[in-house]
């Protein structure tokens, strides 16, 4: 059985004390993320749905399922940083969309790790607003020259490479004269700058593209019909997370507890009851999880869902890390040391420390929850036009 | 959580298509606020309908006592079309209550007299003697059993009997010397006074039943009352939910529809955000109480260790969603949702009432963390 197979895998290579990533420090983390990812791609574990001639494993969804629940349940990644932008998002929509010869020079080298991704979407001009942007992309003989500017890039400090969305005619319509093309990010046109956040982390980036180059053929689909393709990419933003985000923050939800219980503040009746409706939303969510995972494995697409799941998942956990700090008062304030180890996304990783800094920590970060990927405004939109039916803000 | 077993998706969708056809008049506003009016008793036709056309009497019934011996979550699909009808009859009381009972009892003989006249709707039950005890949640409260001279009698008062007055067969839970017991009183047996009580759900008839030595039938061996207790505290919140999320579909659906139709500053009010919006929160928390009533009722039927915690949160998600669900009905519908014509008031009442039926939403959390504190330490 696979899911043998997986379990093996991870008992042999994982110390016995193990308690999940989130108990390294950051720069043993990043170690053992690099080790981990080459670790799981020698033995198949990487990209697992891409078809083999492209070094993927040539299995199912189930299968990546499995290996998604059971690196979950042990706390370890699924890869590296950067594979939501160069597996998940860049790769799936290679596969729909590239032409043989780019999937053929492209996945391999994400497999491998030459080739390293980030995300050209956002603009300053163009949030919840995408189709907005303004960077351009003017084609000449042999090469695009891209200038504007991209912000809000997760790891493009990271990374060797962008998507970038670029309009390539200005005189089409909104939506219809833009392209996703595909830069090397090591060019003199191109500056990377990070974004310090309200946490004090530099996790984000502005990208500043100023005469920046890329191959006339580096399109992903049609030329000017690249607002679809956009679409289709965002659709496979943290496709598995769904299945095992319930899982994830039910083990916050058990730190919590803990601690509450630890500092005597299940006796408070308000928190308690502000805990116990944490832990039956908790328990929504994961039931909508397991929900999405049958659809999913009976081959059903789930859509404008996943907009609910991302609006259920963020509003509880700036739910549940506000009540955190409540429980823990004015330790929360005045906390010090070890916070919040490494980049933990969206949930905190297994093992973190249940210390009032690392709540504290996890309270400021889970301010972005309900902002990034659509804020939770577009995702009322979008559940409210898609799934119940009703028109649209006139504009 | 592993997903596994097949989900009859299909069958319950096409249970779900009949049983809209078969409820459909009754689903009409003029027709459910006539029924309130002149106090209407049960609809006798649509009763025979549901027994002998669509044959759901006896979906939770093993095939051996006449019932279809369909798993627990097909009973889920009626109580949800039942509640997005408004059902007034007694449907909850007779299958649920008392057929979920007399099917704990373990009492066979009693099963093969009662179940099938259940099933066929020829005797209509109900459960007494229950109420909330000390943790909010249910247990066997009111009536006191004593053995006299010839055989057992009951004493003392039951509340909330829902559909009390009407039921031709109650099952009643009673305290005796030796602990929780079950009985069988029949409507015509001496020593009982069932009152109608009236209150919030104008849709569901409630009684009081005051019992004075009345002549009562033990149900099953010594432990019968126990094992009834414990199985109907979990099953009966997660059927009520079932019948909850059918209520809250309800509303959202009747507020969309309006949201759509409605127009004000030249535009469909559902095209504003601030209504759009509104709809959406109490879409996201029906969704939910729907998928966790659903794995609920699964667990159960499987009797999985965690049908208990499950019930819990599907009884709270499903009260909270019902009770936000016909109050953004009325705030979406403005002025006409407020008035009596209008049957919004009757989902509202309903709403209310299930809320806090067999425990309310904050009891059921507390249960809820009290049993993450076992299984955590």
């Amino acid at each position: 059985m696979f899911r043998d197979r997986v379990r093996a895998f991870l008992g042999e290579h994982l110390p016995a004390d193990w308690t999940g990533i989130g108990a390294l420090l950051p720069a043993a983390q990043d170690q053992f993320r690099e080790e981990w990812r080459a670790l799981m791609h020698s033995n198949g574990l990487l990209a697992l749905t891409w078809p083999t001639q492209y070094g993927g494993a040539g299995l199912g969804p189930l299968e990546q399922l499995i290996v998604a629940e059971e690196c979950t349940a042990v706390g370890v990644p699924q890869g590296g940083l950067n594979d939501n932008f160069g597996i998940q998002m860049l790769g799936s929509t290679l596969l729909r969309w590239g032409t043989e010869e780019q999937c053929r020079h492209y996945l391999p080298r994400i497999l491998a790790g030459d080739d390293v991704w980030c995300q050209g979407f956002s603009e300053p001009d163009a949030g919840s607003d995408l189709a907005g942007l303004r960077t351009r992309a003017v084609a000449s003989d042999d090469h695009w020259t891209i200038n504007g500017q991209k912000i809000w890039t997760s790891y493009g400090h990271l990374a060797t490479h962008i998507f970038v969305l670029s309009r390539t005619d200005p005189s089409a319509g909104k939506h219809s004269g833009i392209s996703l093309l595909l830069c090397e990010l090591d060019q003199p046109g191109i500056e990377v700058r990070p974004l310090k956040t309200l946490t004090g982390e530099e996790e984000f980036n502005e990208v500043f593209f100023t005469d920046a180059r890329c191959p006339l053929d580096a399109v992903v689909g049609p030329v000017n019909g690249g607002w679809a393709v956009a679409m289709d990419l965002l659709g496979y933003e943290r496709g598995e997370a769904v299945a095992t985000l319930g899982t994830r923050f039910r083990r916050d939800f058990d730190r919590l507890h803990d601690l509450a219980a630890e500092r005597g503040q299940l006796a408070d009746p308000v928190l308690a009851e502000r805990l116990a409706y944490s832990l039956q939303r908790v328990e929504e969510l994961r039931c909508l999880g397991r929900q999405a995972v049958d659809g999913w494995l009976g081959g059903r697409d789930i859509g404008a869902e996943s907009s609910l799941h991302k609006l259920f998942w963020s509003e509880w956990l700036q739910m549940t890390t506000e009540l955190a700090m409540d429980i823990l008062g004015s330790a929360a304030t005045t906390a010090s040391g070890t916070g919040l180890q490494g980049v933990s996304f969206p949930a905190a990783e297994a093992g973190s420390a249940n210390t009032p800094s690392v709540w504290a920590d996890y309270f400021l970060r889970a301010r972005a929850a309900t902002i990034y990927a659509g804020s939770s405004e577009i995702q009322r939109n979008i559940i409210g036009e898609r799934l119940l039916g009703l028109p649209k803000e006139p504009r | 959580m592993s997903s596994s077993g097949r989900h009859h998706d299909e069958e319950h969708r096409q249970l779900q298509q009949t049983l809209r056809l078969v409820l459909a008049p009754s689903t009409s506003a003029s027709r459910q606020l006539a029924a309130v009016d002149q106090c209407a008793p049960t609809d006798a036709e649509l009763w025979t309908r549901l027994s002998t056309e669509v044959d759901v009497l006896g979906v939770a019934t093993p095939v051996e006592l006449g019932g279809t011996g369909a798993p627990l979550s097909f009973l889920g699909v009626v109580l949800t079309e039942l509640g997005r009808a408004l059902y007034s009859g007694p449907y909850f009381s007779t299958v649920v209550l008392a057929g979920q009972a007399l099917l704990a009892s373990g009492d066979q003989v009693a099963q093969q007299d009662l179940l099938p006249r259940i099933v066929q709707g020829k005797l209509t039950a109900s459960l007494a003697g229950l109420a909330l005890g000390t943790d909010g949640l249910m247990a066997a409260q009111g009536v006191r059993a004593t053995r006299g001279p010839d055989g057992w009698q009951l004493d003392g008062r039951a509340e909330d009997v829902w559909d009390g007055c009407e039921a031709d067969l109650l099952v009643v839970l009673a305290a005796a010397d030796d602990g929780t017991m079950c009985f069988a009183v029949d409507r015509d047996a001496q020593g009982q006074v069932r009152t109608a009580t009236g209150g919030m759900d104008l849709t569901r008839s409630s009684a009081q039943i005051d019992f004075a030595g009345a002549p009562a039938r033990p149900l099953g061996a010594f432990d019968a009352g126990q094992r009834v207790l414990d199985r109907l505290r979990v099953l009966v919140p997660t059927c009520l939910a079932a019948e909850l999320v059918g209520i809250a579909e309800h509303c959202v659906d009747v507020a969309v529809r309006y949201a759509l139709q409605r127009e004000q500053f030249g535009r469909q009010i559902g095209s504003f955000q601030a209504v759009k919006h509104q709809l959406v929160n109490a879409y996201m928390d029906n969704e939910a109480a729907k998928c966790v009533t659903s794995y609920a009722l699964r667990e159960l039927a499987m009797s999985s260790s965690e049908a208990v915690s499950m019930s819990h949160v599907a009884k709270a998600a499903a009260s909270d969603a019902a009770y936000k669900s016909a109050g953004t009905m009325i705030q979406t519908l403005g002025g006409i949702g407020y008035t009596w014509e209008h049957p919004a008031h009757l989902y509202l009442r309903r709403a209310v009432a299930g809320r806090v039926a067999f425990g309310s939403p904050s009891a059921h959390r507390r249960a809820l963390l009290a049993g993450a504190v076992r299984s955590g330490g």
